[in-house]
C-alpha cells in the first residue's frame, strides 16, 4: 500500500519532469530539458565468481538534474555471447527506480564461460549507460596436493627428535579437506603403525584457510595416527607461492619443520635424480643421493651415502622395485640395501607430477634398520648431461641433526669442469666454524667421468668442511622448488654432502641455475621461509633446537625487504625464542648488494643492516646473506662468525594463488601469549 | 686449510700436556657400558673424498683432572654445546662435550670438583684451544660423547646403543 501511494505521488512529479519522454501532456515544453544520468552504485566490481553461480544484485541510481529520479525504468543488459550472466528472464531485465532513484536488478547467474565482462544499465535520456564489471572464473574442482616436511618433533614430550612427514590429501574449492593419507616417521617410537603398506588416513573435515591478500594461511588435518600432532590433529602454517605451490611448517606445538605443499598430477618420467636426508639406525645423520631409471616397476641406478657412523660410500648399485601408485599417488619402493649397515630401506613415494616424487623412509621399529629420512626425486628427462650442463648456479644445502650446518654460494664455470668464479658462505655452527664470502674460485666439478648420466660431483675449495658434493642432475624442464612451475628456474641438480668425515653428514640441497644477478630485479612480492637451528635458549634450555618461519615478504627494488602487513608465522615448540607458534611476526632490512647476485644483511656492515625480527613479541636480529639465482628464486642463509644460529631458506616470487583450493578469507590469527617475560632475543654472542 | 695449519701446533701442545702434567690414563674403550652403538665399522666402498677428517682419532690423547666449571648453555666466545673446564698440570682445559654431552636421557651428571678423565682431540677453534671429548669417565662410568668421527652422540643413539648391547647385537 505504501508503495502504491508513494508511487502515485511521485508519478506526477516524474510525469512533469519527464513530460517529453513519457508523453504526458503538460506545459513542459516551456521548460528546459533535464539532465538525466545513471550511475552504477552497487554490485560492481564482482570478481572470482565461479561459473554457474549468481553474482550479487546490481544497483543503478538515476538522477535528474542531480536529484534522485523515482519510478524510472532501468534496463540491465548482459553480453549476448562469451562470458556473461543471465537474469531470471534472460539477458536483460528492466527494473524501476525507487524513491532514492535506485533500481536494483535480480541476481544474475554466470554462464559457463569464464572471463571478465560488463553488464550495462540504461535509462531513457541518459547519455551513457552505467557499467558493472563482473568476472567469472572456471569452477575450481577439488584436487590432490602432496606435502612433505622434515624437522624436529617433541616425541610426545620426550625431547627433540628428527622427524619426517609426507602425504597427499584432497582439498575442495572451499578449502575443505576431503581425505588423504600420510606417513610419519621420527624413528623414535612415533612411526606410522601400518608401514610400509598401510599409511595413516587423513580424515575428511580438515580445512585450508588462506588470507586472500598475502597467501598466508593454515592447514588443519586429522590423522588416524593419534600419536602425531595434538591427538592426531596436525596444523601447518602455509604460505602460498602460487595456486599450485606453498611453503609449509608444522605449527601445532608438537613439531616444527620445513617443507612444501604442491598440486598433484600423474607421474611420467622414467629417469630420475634423487636425494634424501635423515637419521640412520643409530640415530645419527645420514644422506643418500643418486640417479636411477624405472622400467616396469624396476629401479636400477647408482647412489651415494654419507653416514655419520658408517662413512662415505659412493657409486653403490641401486636395485629396487616400485609398487603401483594408489589413489593418492603413493607407491612403495623396496629392495634397497643400506650399504653401511646391510639393512633394507623401504621408501614410500608420493608422485607430485610428471617430474617430481616426494620420498620418505618408512622403516619401523621392528625392521632391522629403524631409521628415518625424507627427500625428493626429480626427473632427468631425456637429457644427456656433461660439464656444459652446469654453467652458473646457486647452491644451498642444510644439515639437520648430528651437526647442524648450512652453506650457500654462487658460481660460474667454464663449462669444462672448472669454477671460474664464486662466493660462498659456510655456517658450521656446531663446529664453531663460520665464514662468509669465501672465494671458491678454483673449485671443480665432474659430470662425465662416472660414466653414469647426470651423476657427478663438485669439489669445493675454501669453504670450510664442505669440500665435496655429490651432484645429481635434473631435467632442464624441472623447477625443483616448485615442480608445477614450467616457466622459471628450470633445471639444476640435487646435491648431497660427501665431504670427508667431520660435520657435514646429512647435508642435502640443490643447485639452481643462476640466470639473473641484477640486484634491482629482486623486487616485488615473495613467499619466504627458513629452517633454523639455534642455541638461543631464550625460554627452554634446548640447545641446537629448531624454529621455522613462513610468511609473505615484499621487496622494494634496490630498497627494503620486509614482511607484508599480516606478518609471518614462526613455529618454536622448543622455546628457542618465544616458545610458541607466533603469528604476525615482523622481519625487515635493506639488503646490501655487494656482488652480482650476492646481498648482505649484517650487523658488521659499515651501515649495520641485519635482518631485524620481532618473533612472538621479542625483538632481535639475524645476520643474513642472500644469493640470487634469479628474480624469482633466491636463497638466504643466516650466517655470522659468532652466531649461535643457522638457517637456510628460500624467497620465491609470488604469483596468483586465487585458484588455490582453499577458503580465501581472512582467518582469525591469534597471537599466543609468549612464554617469557623477555622482550628481546640474541642470536649473536660476540 | 685451517686444519693443516693447526696440526703442528696441536701436536706440540698435546705433547707438552702429556709430558708435563700427569700420568695418562688409558681409557678402556672396549668396556664402555654406554653408547657403543656409535661404534660402527666404516664402509670400505670407494670414496670420492680424500681422507681429511674433522676429527682424527689417531691424534687422541687422554686428560684427567677435577672439573672447575660446567657450562650448559650458550656462552660468549665458546663454541656451542656443553663444556667442562678441567684443571690439569698444564692449566685449565676447555673440554667441549657437544650439544648432547650433558643433555637428554642417559647423559652424565657432573659436579664441580669431580674428577673426570676425558679422551679426545685438541683443536683450535676461533683462535682458542678446545678439547673435543670423545669419551669421558666420570663416577666410574664411561660415556661416549662423540663417535670415532667426532660426531656428537645423540640421546637416542645412547639409548639405542644400550639396547644393542642388551641384545648382544653388534652394529
Amino acid at each position: 500500500m505504501k508503495r502504491r501511494v508513494y508511487t502515485g505521488i511521485f508519478a506526477t512529479v516524474v510525469c512533469l519532469t519527464f513530460g517529453m519522454l513519457t508523453g504526458c501532456s503538460s506545459n513542459s515544453s516551456s521548460k528546459s530539458t533535464p539532465t538525466i544520468a545513471i550511475t552504477a552504485t552497487g554490485g560492481t566490481p564482482q570478481n572470482n565468481v565461479a561459473v554457474g553461480t549468481a553474482f550479487a544484485a546490481m544497483s543503478a541510481t538515476v538522477t535528474s538534474n542531480g536529484s534522485p529520479a523515482s519510478g524510472v525504468s532501468v534496463t540491465f543488459t548482459a553480453p549476448s555471447s562469451g562470458a556473461s550472466c543471465a537474469f531470471p528472464g534472460g539477458a536483460t531485465e528492466t527494473d524501476t527506480t525507487n524513491s532514492s532513484g535506485v533500481a536494483t536488478s535480480s541476481a544474475c547467474t554466470a554462464n559457463s564461460t569464464a572471463g571478465a565482462f560488463t553488464v550495462t544499465a540504461t535509462t531513457s535520456g541518459a547519455s551513457s549507460p552505467a557499467n558493472f564489471s563482473l568476472t567469472s572464473v572456471a569452477v575450481v574442482t577439488s584436487a590432490n596436493y602432496v606435502f612433505y616436511a622434515s624437522g624436529e618433533d617433541t616425541g610426545g614430550g620426550t625431547g627433540e627428535n628428527y622427524y619426517a612427514i609426507a602425504g597427499a590429501l584432497t582439498i575442495d574449492s572451499n578449502g575443505n579437506v576431503l581425505g588423504g593419507e600420510e606417513d610419519y616417521n621420527d624413528a623414535y617410537g612415533i612411526t606410522s603403525p601400518g608401514e610400509p603398506n598401510t599409511p595413516d588416513t587423513i580424515a575428511s573435515g580438515g580445512t585450508l584457510v588462506v588470507d586472500p591478500t598475502t597467501g598466508l594461511g593454515t592447514l588443519t588435518i586429522t590423522s588416524s595416527y593419534t600419536s602425531t600432532g595434538v591427538s592426531g590433529v596436525q596444523t601447518f602454517a602455509i604460505q602460498f607461492v602460487n595456486a599450485n605451490h606453498a611453503l609449509i611448517t608444522q605449527f601445532d606445538g608438537t613439531a616444527t619443520s620445513s617443507g612444501s605443499l604442491d598440486l598433484q598430477s600423474a607421474l611420467v618420467d622414467n629417469t630420475w635424480a634423487f636425494a634424501l636426508s635423515g637419521v640412520n639406525p643409530n640415530y645419527d645423520s645420514v644422506a643418500f643421493g643418486g640417479v636411477f631409471s624405472v622400467s616396469a616397476g624396476t629401479l636400477t641406478g647408482t647412489f651415494d651415502v654419507n653416514d655419520a657412523d658408517a662413512g662415505i660410500s659412493t657409486a653403490n648399485a641401486l636395485n629396487a622395485t616400485a609398487s603401483t601408485p594408489d589413489a593418492f599417488g603413493r607407491l612403495i619402493v623396496t629392495g634397497i640395501t643400506n650399504p653401511g649397515w646391510g639393512t633394507p630401506i623401504t621408501l614410500a613415494g608420493y608422485g607430485v607430477g610428471p617430474e617430481a616424487v616426494r620420498l620418505i623412509d618408512v622403516d619401523t621399529a621392528t625392521d632391522p634398520g629403524y631409521d628415518a629420512a625424507v627427500g625428493s626425486a626429480y626427473g632427468q628427462g631425456t637429457s644427456t648431461f656433461d660439464d656444459t650442463s652446469l654453467t652458473a648456479g646457486v647452491f644451498a644445502e642444510i644439515g639437520q641433526w648430528s651437526y647442524t650446518f648450512a652453506t650457500a654460494g654462487e658460481f660460474s664455470t667454464d663449462g669444462s669442469g672448472n669454477v671460474t668464479s664464486g662466493i660462498a658462505d659456510d655456517n658450521e655452527m656446531d663446529a664453531g666454524y663460520q665464514s662468509l664470502a669465501n672465494d671458491i674460485t678454483g673449485s671443480t666439478y665432474d659430470l662425465t667421468s662416472s660414466g653414469v648420466n647426470g651423476y657427478g660431483s663438485m669439489t669445493l675449495t675454501n669453504n670450510g668442511d664442505v669440500s665435496l658434493l655429490g651432484v645429481y642432475m635434473v631435467s632442464p624442464t624441472v623447477n625443483m622448488n616448485d615442480p608445477n612451475n614450467t616457466g622459471t628456474d628450470m633445471g639444476g641438480a640435487l646435491i648431497v654432502d660427501l665431504s670427508p668425515f667431520g660435520v657435514t653428514q646429512g647435508g642435502m640441497g640443490v643447485i639452481t641455475p643462476q640466470t639473473d644477478t641484477t640486484s634491482t630485479d629482486f623486487s616485488g612480492s615473495y613467499a619466504a621461509g627458513f629452517q633454523n637451528f639455534n642455541y638461543i635458549e631464550n625460554v627452554d634450555s634446548c640447545g641446537d633446537c629448531e624454529l621455522d618461519m613462513v610468511g609473505p615478504f615484499t621487496m622494494v627494488s634496490g630498497g627494503a625487504l620486509s614482511t607484508a602487513s599480516i606478518g609471518a608465522d614462526d613455529s618454536d615448540p622448543f622455546g628457542t625464542i618465544s616458545g610458541v607458534q607466533s603469528t604476525g611476526d615482523v622481519y625487515g632490512s635493506t639488503p646490501l648488494p655487494v656482488a652480482a647476485g650476492y646481498f648482505t644483511m649484517q650487523d658488521t656492515n659499515g651501515t649495520p643492516n641485519p635482518l631485524n625480527a620481532t618473533i612472538g613479541g621479542l625483538s632481535g636480529y639475524f645476520d643474513v646473506d642472500i644469493f640470487q639465482a634469479s628474480a624469482t628464486t633466491l636463497y638466504w642463509i643466516n650466517i655470522d662468525t659468532y652466531d649461535y644460529s643457522v638457517w637456510l631458506g628460500t624467497l620465491q616470487a609470488q604469483g596468483s594463488f586465487a585458484k588455490a583450493r582453499a577458503a580465501h578469507r581472512l582467518a582469525t590469527r591469534l597471537q599466543p601469549k609468549k612464554k617469557t617475560t623477555k622482550t628481546t632475543f640474541g642470536a649473536n654472542l660476540r | 686449510m685451517r686444519r693443516h695449519c693447526l696440526k703442528q701446533t696441536i701436536r706440540v701442545i698435546a705433547g707438552l700436556i702429556t709430558g708435563l702434567l700427569f700420568a695418562i690414563t688409558v681409557i678402556p674403550l672396549n668396556a664402555q657400558p654406554l653408547g657403543s652403538g656409535a661404534e660402527v665399522p666404516a664402509v670400505s666402498a670407494t670414496t670420492k673424498a680424500e681422507s681429511h677428517p674433522f676429527y682424527d682419532v689417531t691424534e687422541e690423547i687422554t686428560l684427567s683432572g677435577p672439573v672447575t666449571n660446567i657450562v650448559h648453555g650458550p656462552s660468549t666466545g665458546l663454541i656451542p654445546g656443553s663444556h667442562i673446564l678441567l684443571v690439569t698440570g698444564a692449566g685449565t682445559i676447555d673440554a667441549s662435550l657437544g650439544k648432547w654431552g650433558l643433555h637428554g636421557k642417559n647423559a652424565p651428571t657432573i659436579a664441580n670438583g669431580e674428577q673426570v678423565t676425558v679422551r679426545g682431540v685438541m683443536k683450535t677453534i676461533r683462535n682458542k684451544e678446545i678439547f673435543f671429548v670423545r669419551t669421558m669417565v666420570v663416577g666410574g662410568q664411561t660415556y661416549t660423547i662423540r663417535n670415532r668421527h667426532g660426531v656428537p652422540v645423540s640421546p637416542q643413539s645412547r639409548e639405542r646403543g644400550e639396547k644393542t648391547v642388551q641384545k648382544g647385537v653388534s652394529l
